[in-house]
């Protein structure tokens, strides 16, 4: 019997701890990759999980799809095990490496995913042309998996986690192998799927500056634990961003210059700067407001995760 | 029993695998190979019916190296489609695709393996029995029973799917799965002389081969719904 979703939190972990390689008393070698994890999601809320490879980002997504059993502790999605199957009906999940059966066609996927929530037929038709829209596949969807792209692999992956509506979504690096164009395409459907009500977001990556629009908290995973959690408008604080004017501010041609105290360095036709928080750069964009200097990009950086860390240290 | 079973079908899988395994290119590679037996068989056992001069045996060396060659072919074809073509659907990328529906994992290992098993007797079916029924009639030598015939490829069929589902799930690699079933067990089982060539004193042991058949096939198939049940998708 599902329980209505309201009633309970959308993600609840209990000192949840997964050792792999553990097969009996016999002497194979163990990894610890969740150790102690204890973590409430509220419904509605979107949460990033940062860390490192080998943090165990993928294998708390996993055990939240019972694709991972875990050696103790408790799991809890929408109130029920993630061992049962009807858990999944609350969740669509987009996987870190897409693959579906090579001989399938976009279509086959969104329907088949479709029959396994058992959609009526014309739910599922009209559902998978919306979806195929929404993600940018239209015109696509007989073409063969094995001819798709990396990119439309991955948007068609978005597009069957969306099939049942879902109310938690669980993103694993949903980024990995695209490029920046790509990357915030996919960022901008992201943004779009997070707009339905009371819907949850999980989305694990090590590709901060792509998410900061998208979550509300980050969670940060060091080797199996839980670091510390932080919401996500603390950390953009301490962010680093490029910040882009044109190369005529700089009338000397040389190619480093000093604007309003930071060191500007040319890249073609244009001077960039590095600031660092997100106070340091509205100061700064003030002051080459006072200059008429026009800027003509900001851009984050890659998140530093030394810094990230060495944040979270300092907040405990 | 059976209402217990089939609760656990899950109908689309069952579908899709069942069309996979017929539309993929090893299922096409197999059925054009299926086509091409069926037709030479045909052809050479109406040759063979319409020489006035050729007594029984003579027919029987004819026709009986050739149950041999189209069963050892259509072996190895069956073993390439479930090891190239269905063990997909047990590659760990693909089993979360599956997975994280709302699908239980008994019930996907079910529906899988009963859609590659409906592949694998249609193509049986339509060569193996359909020649062996013709061959028999051809050479005179009857079975016992249609439905000995049918139990025969049945479970020759069930076992060698058993067999490569086990050896996947268990070393999770695609060559052990071709090759260890086909070289190790179902080319011996073919070269053995008794069974290959039918002989009556074989066709009078038919019911122990099936017995053992299905008792390889209720264990390798509970061993392997226990390893897949309990193992972690990484």
């Amino acid at each position: 019997m599902v329980e209505p979703f309201n009633s309970n939190p959308a993600i609840s972990l209990e000192k949840l701890t997964k050792v792999y390689g553990q097969l009996g008393h016999l002497p194979v070698r163990k990894v610890t990759a969740l150790s102690e994890v204890s973590l409430n999601v509220e419904k509605g809320s979107s949460v990033v999980l940062v860390g490192p490879n080998g943090a165990g980002k993928t294998t708390l997504i996993k055990i939240l799809l019972g694709l991972v059993r875990p050696t103790s502790g408790s799991a809890r999605v929408c109130g029920l095990s993630p061992h049962l199957p009807e858990s999944r009906r609350h969740i669509g999940y987009v996987p870190e490496t897409v693959k579906f059966p090579g001989f399938y066609k976009a279509i086959d996927v969104l329907q088949t995913a479709g029959e396994l929530f058992s959609l009526p037929r014309e739910e599922l038709g009209l559902r998978s042309k919306q979806l195929l829209s929404f993600c940018g596949l239209e015109g696509w969807e007989h073409l063969e998996i094995r001819r798709c792209s990396k990119g439309m692999l991955q948007k068609l992956a978005f597009a069957q986690a969306l099939i049942n509506d879902p109310d938690i979504l669980l993103l694993d690096e949903p980024f990995t192998g695209m490029d920046v164009v790509a990357r915030k395409k996919f960022a901008e459907i992201v943004s779009g799927a997070k707009s339905k009500r009371g819907r949850t977001i999980i989305l694990s990556t090590h590709i901060l500056s792509d998410v900061v629009d998208l979550c509300d908290e980050v969670v940060i995973l060091v080797a199996g634990k839980v670091h510390k959690v932080l919401p996500v408008v603390e950390l953009t604080r301490s962010m680093a961003y490029v910040v882009t004017i044109s190369g005529d501010a700089n009338v000397s041609n040389e190619d480093e210059v000093e604007i309003c105290g930071r060191l500007f360095y040319r890249e073609g036709s244009v001077l960039k700067a590095q600031v660092s928080g997100a106070s340091s750069l509205s100061s700064f964009m003030n002051c080459l407001g006072k200059l008429n200097i026009s800027i003509q990009s900001i851009e984050p950086r890659s998140f530093n995760f030394a810094l990230l860390f060495q944040h979270g240290e300092e907040g405990q | 029993m059976v209402k217990k079973v089939s609760r656990y079908l899950n109908k689309p899988i069952l579908r899709r695998v069942f069309v996979y395994g017929l539309l993929s290119p090893g299922g096409i590679m197999l059925g054009v190979i299926t086509a091409a037996y069926i037709f030479v068989i045909v052809y050479l056992g109406a040759k063979g019916g319409s020489c006035g001069g050729c007594d029984v045996e003579g027919r029987r060396a004819i026709l009986m190296p050739l149950l041999f060659i189209s069963q050892w072919w259509l072996t190895l074809g069956l073993v390439g489609v479930y090891a190239t073509e269905i063990v997909d659907f047990f590659q760990d990328d693909v089993l979360s695709f599956f997975l994280s529906k709302p699908v239980s994992r008994y019930s996907y290992f079910i529906s899988v393996s009963a859609g590659a098993f409906l592949v694998g007797s249609v193509y049986l079916f339509f060569s193996g029995l359909l020649f062996e029924v013709l061959l028999l009639h051809k050479t005179g030598i009857w079975f016992w029973g249609t439905f000995a015939v049918v139990a025969d490829h049945m479970f020759l069929n069930g076992a060698l799917l058993a067999f490569c589902l086990f050896t996947f799930v268990l070393f999770r690699n695609r060559s052990i799965a071709l090759i260890f079933p086909s070289v190790l067990v179902f080319v011996p089982i073919m070269l053995f002389p008794g069974y290959v060539f039918r002989s009556e004193e074989m066709i009078s042991k038919s019911p122990l081969i099936i017995s053992a058949l299905a008792i390889f096939i209720i264990i390798a198939v509970g061993l392997t719904i226990q390893i897949f049940r309990n193992r972690d998708i990484s």
